[in-house]
Protein backbone atom coordinates (compact mmCIF):
# COMPACT_ATOMS: atom_id res chain seq x y z
CA UNK A 1 0.00 0.00 0.00
CA UNK A 2 1.44 3.26 -1.15
CA UNK A 3 1.95 6.43 1.15
CA UNK A 4 -0.58 8.00 -0.74
CA UNK A 5 -2.94 5.52 -0.65
CA UNK A 6 -2.42 5.30 3.14
CA UNK A 7 -2.96 8.86 3.41
CA UNK A 8 -6.29 8.47 1.73
CA UNK A 9 -7.47 5.47 3.82
CA UNK A 10 -6.63 7.88 6.97
CA UNK A 11 -8.31 10.95 5.80
CA UNK A 12 -11.07 9.04 4.64
CA UNK A 13 -11.11 7.11 8.36
CA UNK A 14 -10.88 10.35 10.21
CA UNK A 15 -13.73 11.80 7.72
CA UNK A 16 -15.76 8.90 8.66
CA UNK A 17 -15.25 9.54 13.02
CA UNK A 18 -16.63 13.04 12.42
CA UNK A 19 -19.59 12.19 10.16
CA UNK A 20 -23.28 11.96 11.61
CA UNK A 21 -26.06 14.22 12.18
CA UNK A 22 -27.64 15.45 14.92
CA UNK A 23 -31.15 14.16 15.70
CA UNK A 24 -34.30 15.22 13.58
CA UNK A 25 -35.62 17.16 16.30
CA UNK A 26 -32.12 18.92 17.31
CA UNK A 27 -33.30 22.58 16.34
CA UNK A 28 -36.68 21.91 18.88
CA UNK A 29 -34.76 20.18 21.97
CA UNK A 30 -32.58 23.33 21.84
CA UNK A 31 -35.86 25.75 21.85
CA UNK A 32 -37.24 23.86 24.28
CA UNK A 33 -34.62 23.96 26.46
CA UNK A 34 -34.10 27.86 25.98
CA UNK A 35 -38.06 28.15 27.07
CA UNK A 36 -36.79 26.45 30.36
CA UNK A 37 -33.74 28.38 30.86
CA UNK A 38 -34.60 31.72 31.73
CA UNK A 39 -37.50 30.62 33.95
CA UNK A 40 -34.73 28.04 35.68
CA UNK A 41 -32.50 31.33 35.45
CA UNK A 42 -35.56 33.40 36.83
CA UNK A 43 -36.08 30.95 39.50
CA UNK A 44 -32.73 31.07 41.25
CA UNK A 45 -32.01 34.67 41.37
CA UNK A 46 -35.05 35.84 42.46
CA UNK A 47 -36.21 33.02 44.75
CA UNK A 48 -33.40 30.85 46.05
CA UNK A 49 -32.02 33.95 47.39
CA UNK A 50 -35.09 34.63 49.61
CA UNK A 51 -35.78 31.01 50.45
CA UNK A 52 -31.84 30.59 51.68
CA UNK A 53 -32.57 33.50 53.63
CA UNK A 54 -35.51 32.19 55.39
CA UNK A 55 -34.08 28.87 55.87
CA UNK A 56 -30.87 30.51 57.47
CA UNK A 57 -33.36 32.47 59.49
CA UNK A 58 -35.91 29.25 60.49
CA UNK A 59 -32.42 27.80 61.62
CA UNK A 60 -31.30 30.58 63.51
CA UNK A 61 -35.15 30.97 65.27
CA UNK A 62 -35.06 26.65 65.73
CA UNK A 63 -31.79 27.53 67.51
CA UNK A 64 -32.12 30.60 69.51
CA UNK A 65 -36.18 29.63 70.56
CA UNK A 66 -35.65 27.86 73.97
CA UNK A 67 -33.48 30.72 75.16
CA UNK A 68 -35.84 32.91 74.05
CA UNK A 69 -38.95 30.91 75.18
CA UNK A 70 -37.73 31.47 78.46
CA UNK A 71 -37.21 35.52 78.48
CA UNK A 72 -40.61 35.67 77.25
CA UNK A 73 -42.35 33.12 78.68
CA UNK A 74 -42.33 35.93 81.28
CA UNK A 75 -43.09 38.88 79.72
CA UNK A 76 -46.36 38.02 78.14
CA UNK A 77 -47.45 36.84 81.50
CA UNK A 78 -46.38 39.98 82.91
CA UNK A 79 -47.87 42.58 80.31
CA UNK A 80 -51.29 40.63 80.52
CA UNK A 81 -51.00 40.72 84.64
CA UNK A 82 -50.82 44.26 84.37
CA UNK A 83 -53.56 44.86 81.78
CA UNK A 84 -55.73 42.77 84.51
CA UNK A 85 -54.58 45.30 86.92
CA UNK A 86 -55.52 47.99 84.80
CA UNK A 87 -59.00 46.64 84.05
CA UNK A 88 -59.22 45.63 87.39
CA UNK A 89 -57.99 48.23 90.07
CA UNK A 90 -59.95 47.07 92.71
CA UNK A 91 -58.15 43.79 93.45
CA UNK A 92 -55.50 43.46 95.35
CA UNK A 93 -52.97 42.54 92.84
CA UNK A 94 -49.39 42.43 93.92
CA UNK A 95 -47.50 45.07 91.84
CA UNK A 96 -45.16 42.68 89.59
CA UNK A 97 -43.19 45.27 88.36
CA UNK A 98 -41.54 46.94 91.22
CA UNK A 99 -41.19 43.73 93.01
CA UNK A 100 -37.60 43.52 94.22
CA UNK A 101 -35.25 40.82 95.36
CA UNK A 102 -35.36 40.34 99.33
CA UNK A 103 -31.25 40.78 99.56
CA UNK A 104 -30.22 37.25 100.18
CA UNK A 105 -27.39 36.06 102.85
CA UNK A 106 -23.71 35.51 100.81
CA UNK A 107 -23.71 32.37 100.39
CA UNK A 108 -21.27 32.47 97.12
CA UNK A 109 -23.10 29.63 95.88
CA UNK A 110 -23.63 29.62 91.95
CA UNK A 111 -26.63 31.80 90.95
CA UNK A 112 -26.24 33.88 94.01
CA UNK A 113 -26.51 37.67 94.10
CA UNK A 114 -23.67 38.91 96.33
CA UNK A 115 -23.24 42.25 95.71
CA UNK A 116 -24.83 44.94 93.80
CA UNK A 117 -22.70 46.14 90.70
CA UNK A 118 -22.27 49.80 91.36
CA UNK A 119 -20.77 50.33 88.07
CA UNK A 120 -23.53 49.24 85.82
CA UNK A 121 -26.82 50.61 88.21
CA UNK A 122 -29.30 50.97 85.66
CA UNK A 123 -28.89 47.59 84.11
CA UNK A 124 -28.58 46.44 87.33
CA UNK A 125 -32.06 47.48 88.93
CA UNK A 126 -33.33 45.87 85.45
CA UNK A 127 -31.94 42.92 86.39
CA UNK A 128 -33.48 43.00 89.84
CA UNK A 129 -36.94 43.75 89.01
CA UNK A 130 -36.86 40.52 86.31
CA UNK A 131 -35.31 38.14 88.72
CA UNK A 132 -38.14 39.74 90.83
CA UNK A 133 -40.36 38.66 88.74
CA UNK A 134 -39.15 35.42 88.12
CA UNK A 135 -39.56 34.99 91.55
CA UNK A 136 -43.24 34.89 91.38
CA UNK A 137 -44.71 31.84 92.62
CA UNK A 138 -46.75 31.29 89.36
CA UNK A 139 -43.63 31.18 87.20
CA UNK A 140 -41.26 28.02 88.99
CA UNK A 141 -39.63 27.78 85.69
CA UNK A 142 -38.50 31.07 85.14
CA UNK A 143 -37.26 31.41 88.97
CA UNK A 144 -35.60 28.17 88.23
CA UNK A 145 -34.19 29.90 85.54
CA UNK A 146 -33.62 33.07 87.55
CA UNK A 147 -31.56 30.90 90.32
CA UNK A 148 -28.85 29.74 87.30
CA UNK A 149 -27.97 33.60 86.47
CA UNK A 150 -23.93 33.54 86.95
CA UNK A 151 -22.99 34.95 90.04
CA UNK A 152 -22.64 39.38 90.44
CA UNK A 153 -18.87 39.80 90.33
CA UNK A 154 -17.26 41.19 93.17
CA UNK A 155 -14.51 43.50 92.11
CA UNK A 156 -12.12 45.40 94.93
CA UNK A 157 -11.92 48.99 93.71
CA UNK A 158 -8.48 49.41 91.76
CA UNK A 159 -6.69 51.81 94.53
CA UNK A 160 -4.46 53.74 92.11
CA UNK A 161 -2.19 56.63 93.22
CA UNK A 162 -1.52 59.88 91.27
CA UNK A 163 2.19 59.60 89.97
CA UNK A 164 4.04 62.66 91.36
CA UNK A 165 6.27 64.49 88.84
CA UNK A 166 8.79 66.93 89.46
CA UNK A 167 8.81 70.13 88.28
CA UNK A 168 11.43 70.51 85.85
CA UNK A 169 14.14 72.97 85.83
CA UNK A 170 12.34 76.25 84.20
CA UNK A 171 16.42 77.29 83.76
CA UNK A 172 17.20 78.86 80.13
CA UNK A 173 18.84 76.63 78.42
CA UNK A 174 22.46 78.79 78.01
CA UNK A 175 24.95 77.04 75.42
CA UNK A 176 28.15 78.49 75.48
CA UNK A 177 30.45 79.87 72.69
CA UNK A 178 32.43 77.44 71.20
CA UNK A 179 36.00 78.89 70.16
CA UNK A 180 36.35 79.38 66.77
CA UNK A 181 38.26 76.94 64.66
CA UNK A 182 41.46 78.10 63.28
CA UNK A 183 42.38 77.06 59.48
CA UNK A 184 45.29 74.18 59.44
CA UNK A 185 47.51 75.27 57.37
CA UNK A 186 48.81 72.33 54.57
CA UNK A 187 51.70 72.52 52.68
CA UNK A 188 52.45 70.13 50.03
CA UNK A 189 54.17 66.96 49.67
CA UNK A 190 57.95 67.05 48.52
CA UNK A 191 57.18 64.90 44.90
CA UNK A 192 60.76 63.41 45.01
CA UNK A 193 60.39 61.17 48.01
CA UNK A 194 62.62 57.85 47.57
CA UNK A 195 61.09 54.47 47.39
CA UNK A 196 62.11 51.93 49.34
CA UNK A 197 64.97 48.87 48.11
CA UNK A 198 62.59 46.43 48.91
CA UNK A 199 60.14 47.78 45.74
CA UNK A 200 57.30 47.50 48.01
CA UNK A 201 54.99 50.58 48.20
CA UNK A 202 56.10 53.43 50.80
CA UNK A 203 53.49 54.57 52.71
CA UNK A 204 53.83 58.24 51.15
CA UNK A 205 53.05 56.39 47.70
CA UNK A 206 49.36 56.01 48.64
CA UNK A 207 49.04 59.50 49.70
CA UNK A 208 50.47 60.41 45.89
CA UNK B 1 -30.98 37.49 6.20
CA UNK B 2 -27.34 37.33 7.96
CA UNK B 3 -26.37 35.93 11.04
CA UNK B 4 -26.00 39.14 12.50
CA UNK B 5 -29.14 39.98 11.79
CA UNK B 6 -30.47 36.86 13.37
CA UNK B 7 -27.93 37.42 16.19
CA UNK B 8 -29.66 41.05 17.03
CA UNK B 9 -33.26 39.63 16.54
CA UNK B 10 -32.39 37.19 19.00
CA UNK B 11 -30.57 39.31 21.46
CA UNK B 12 -34.04 41.03 21.49
CA UNK B 13 -35.61 38.13 22.74
CA UNK B 14 -36.92 36.58 19.27
CA UNK B 15 -36.59 32.79 19.58
CA UNK B 16 -37.09 32.15 16.00
CA UNK B 17 -34.48 34.19 15.37
CA UNK B 18 -32.30 32.19 17.44
CA UNK B 19 -33.99 28.64 16.28
CA UNK B 20 -32.78 29.62 12.85
CA UNK B 21 -29.14 29.87 14.04
CA UNK B 22 -29.20 26.65 15.46
CA UNK B 23 -30.89 25.03 12.00
CA UNK B 24 -27.82 27.05 10.33
CA UNK B 25 -24.76 25.97 12.41
CA UNK B 26 -25.88 22.48 13.99
CA UNK B 27 -24.11 20.57 11.95
CA UNK B 28 -20.83 22.07 12.33
CA UNK B 29 -21.58 22.29 15.84
CA UNK B 30 -22.31 18.79 16.55
CA UNK B 31 -19.37 17.51 14.55
CA UNK B 32 -16.70 19.91 16.43
CA UNK B 33 -18.23 18.81 19.71
CA UNK B 34 -18.05 14.55 17.88
CA UNK B 35 -14.93 14.98 16.97
CA UNK B 36 -13.86 16.31 20.46
CA UNK B 37 -16.12 13.15 22.63
CA UNK B 38 -16.19 10.34 19.42
CA UNK B 39 -19.54 9.59 21.02
CA UNK B 40 -23.17 10.40 19.58
CA UNK B 41 -25.09 10.73 22.22
CA UNK B 42 -21.82 13.23 24.01
CA UNK B 43 -21.94 15.15 20.93
CA UNK B 44 -25.64 15.91 20.79
CA UNK B 45 -26.03 16.48 24.53
CA UNK B 46 -22.85 18.93 24.06
CA UNK B 47 -23.70 20.50 20.89
CA UNK B 48 -27.31 21.55 22.72
CA UNK B 49 -25.19 22.79 25.76
CA UNK B 50 -23.50 24.79 23.29
CA UNK B 51 -25.96 26.47 21.66
CA UNK B 52 -27.73 27.07 25.53
CA UNK B 53 -24.04 28.69 26.41
CA UNK B 54 -24.18 30.86 22.68
CA UNK B 55 -27.91 31.98 23.61
CA UNK B 56 -27.00 33.47 27.17
CA UNK B 57 -23.71 34.86 26.17
CA UNK B 58 -25.48 36.82 23.68
CA UNK B 59 -24.43 40.16 24.56
CA UNK B 60 -20.98 39.41 24.62
CA UNK B 61 -20.43 38.30 20.90
CA UNK B 62 -18.81 41.57 19.69
CA UNK B 63 -18.81 40.49 15.50
CA UNK B 64 -14.93 40.45 16.01
CA UNK B 65 -15.49 37.03 14.37
CA UNK B 66 -18.06 35.33 12.57
CA UNK B 67 -20.58 34.13 14.33
CA UNK B 68 -20.22 30.34 13.27
CA UNK B 69 -16.38 30.84 14.25
CA UNK B 70 -17.79 32.07 17.62
CA UNK B 71 -20.32 29.65 18.08
CA UNK B 72 -17.39 26.95 17.41
CA UNK B 73 -14.97 27.95 20.13
CA UNK B 74 -17.72 27.77 22.67
CA UNK B 75 -18.99 24.42 21.34
CA UNK B 76 -15.32 23.18 21.43
CA UNK B 77 -14.81 24.49 25.28
CA UNK B 78 -18.06 22.62 26.08
CA UNK B 79 -17.40 19.44 24.20
CA UNK B 80 -13.49 19.44 25.74
CA UNK B 81 -15.42 20.10 29.42
CA UNK B 82 -17.28 17.17 28.82
CA UNK B 83 -14.62 15.25 27.54
CA UNK B 84 -13.02 16.20 30.64
CA UNK B 85 -15.33 14.18 33.24
CA UNK B 86 -13.72 10.83 34.20
CA UNK B 87 -16.69 8.60 32.85
CA UNK B 88 -16.36 9.67 29.47
CA UNK B 89 -12.51 8.98 29.08
CA UNK B 90 -12.98 6.12 30.83
CA UNK B 91 -15.57 4.93 27.93
CA UNK B 92 -13.08 6.01 25.11
CA UNK B 93 -10.05 3.97 26.39
CA UNK B 94 -9.54 1.17 24.06
CA UNK B 95 -7.94 -1.26 24.41
CA UNK B 96 -5.15 -2.10 22.08
CA UNK B 97 -5.32 -5.36 20.10
CA UNK B 98 -2.73 -7.93 20.12
CA UNK B 99 0.07 -7.58 17.81
CA UNK B 100 -0.16 -10.85 16.65
CA UNK B 101 -4.01 -10.55 15.61
CA UNK B 102 -3.14 -7.05 13.66
CA UNK B 103 -0.30 -8.34 11.52
CA UNK B 104 -2.52 -10.85 10.76
CA UNK B 105 -4.91 -8.44 9.63
CA UNK B 106 -1.95 -6.76 7.44
CA UNK B 107 -0.92 -9.72 5.94
CA UNK B 108 -4.46 -9.51 4.56
CA UNK B 109 -4.47 -5.98 3.47
CA UNK B 110 -1.35 -6.67 1.91
CA UNK B 111 -3.20 -9.31 -0.43
CA UNK B 112 -6.85 -6.66 -0.48
CA UNK B 113 -8.48 -6.68 -3.52
CA UNK B 114 -12.25 -7.03 -4.78
CA UNK B 115 -12.24 -10.44 -3.67
CA UNK B 116 -14.26 -10.95 -0.11
CA UNK B 117 -11.56 -11.36 1.63
CA UNK B 118 -9.95 -8.41 0.56
CA UNK B 119 -12.96 -6.09 1.40
CA UNK B 120 -12.71 -8.18 4.98
CA UNK B 121 -9.22 -7.39 5.27
CA UNK B 122 -9.97 -3.07 4.16
CA UNK B 123 -12.40 -3.17 6.71
CA UNK B 124 -10.43 -4.35 9.75
CA UNK B 125 -7.81 -1.96 8.39
CA UNK B 126 -10.30 0.93 8.56
CA UNK B 127 -10.85 -0.36 12.14
CA UNK B 128 -7.11 -0.47 13.19
CA UNK B 129 -6.96 2.81 11.88
CA UNK B 130 -9.85 4.19 14.04
CA UNK B 131 -8.06 2.66 16.80
CA UNK B 132 -4.83 4.45 16.35
CA UNK B 133 -6.43 7.73 15.66
CA UNK B 134 -8.43 7.43 18.90
CA UNK B 135 -4.98 6.78 20.40
CA UNK B 136 -3.34 9.55 19.08
CA UNK B 137 -2.36 12.78 21.43
CA UNK B 138 -5.14 15.02 21.63
CA UNK B 139 -3.45 17.72 20.33
CA UNK B 140 -2.93 16.00 17.03
CA UNK B 141 -6.04 13.72 16.96
CA UNK B 142 -8.10 16.85 17.44
CA UNK B 143 -6.18 19.09 14.67
CA UNK B 144 -6.70 15.76 12.22
CA UNK B 145 -10.17 14.83 12.95
CA UNK B 146 -11.44 19.11 12.57
CA UNK B 147 -9.46 19.05 9.45
CA UNK B 148 -10.86 16.32 7.91
CA UNK B 149 -14.27 16.66 8.34
CA UNK B 150 -14.61 19.01 6.07
CA UNK B 151 -17.08 21.58 7.89
CA UNK B 152 -14.05 24.21 9.31
CA UNK B 153 -11.56 25.99 7.37
CA UNK B 154 -8.05 26.00 8.98
CA UNK B 155 -8.65 29.59 10.66
CA UNK B 156 -11.90 28.48 12.02
CA UNK B 157 -9.65 25.33 13.69
CA UNK B 158 -7.03 27.84 14.70
CA UNK B 159 -9.56 29.76 16.57
CA UNK B 160 -11.12 26.92 18.21
CA UNK B 161 -7.93 25.29 18.98
CA UNK B 162 -6.45 28.41 19.81
CA UNK B 163 -3.55 27.60 17.77
CA UNK B 164 -1.59 29.24 14.75
CA UNK B 165 -2.74 27.63 11.15
CA UNK B 166 1.04 26.94 10.81
CA UNK B 167 0.43 25.45 14.22
CA UNK B 168 -2.59 23.19 12.91
CA UNK B 169 -1.28 22.44 9.65
CA UNK B 170 2.29 20.59 11.10
CA UNK B 171 -0.47 18.75 13.76
CA UNK B 172 -2.32 17.28 10.93
CA UNK B 173 0.84 16.23 8.66
CA UNK B 174 2.50 15.12 12.36
CA UNK B 175 -0.76 13.06 12.96
CA UNK B 176 -0.37 11.34 9.37
CA UNK B 177 2.88 10.52 10.02
CA UNK B 178 2.53 8.91 13.52
CA UNK B 179 -0.11 7.10 12.12
CA UNK B 180 1.70 5.70 9.26
CA UNK B 181 4.69 5.07 12.15
CA UNK B 182 2.27 3.14 14.38
CA UNK B 183 1.13 0.82 11.30
CA UNK B 184 4.40 0.40 10.53
CA UNK B 185 5.27 -0.78 13.81
CA UNK B 186 2.32 -3.42 13.56
CA UNK B 187 4.04 -5.21 10.70
CA UNK B 188 2.91 -3.17 7.81
CA UNK B 189 6.18 -2.96 5.87
CA UNK B 190 5.06 -1.08 2.88
CA UNK B 191 4.65 1.82 4.89
CA UNK B 192 7.48 4.03 4.63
Amino acid sequence: MSDERLDRLIDDVAKQLTAGQPSSDFRARVIARLDRSPRRAWWASWMAVPLGAMVVAMIALAVARPFMGRDRGAGPRQSSQAAKTETAPAAPTPDTTTVRLPPSPPSGGFGETRKPDTTYGSQQGTRVATAGRRQDPSTGAAAAVAALAPPQLDVPPLGVEAIGIEALPSGSIAVPQLDAITPIAVEPLPTDVERPASGQPSPNDWNE
Amino acid sequence: MSDVDLVARARQGDPAAFGELVERHRMAVYRAALAALGSHADAEDAAQDAFLTAFRRLDTFRGDSSFKTWLLTIAWHQAINHRRSLGRVWRRMVAPKDQEEMESVLENVAAAGPTPEGVTADRELRRELERAIRSLSPKLRDALLLAQSGEYSYDEIGTMLRAPIGTIKWRVSEARRVLRATLQQRGYTDVR
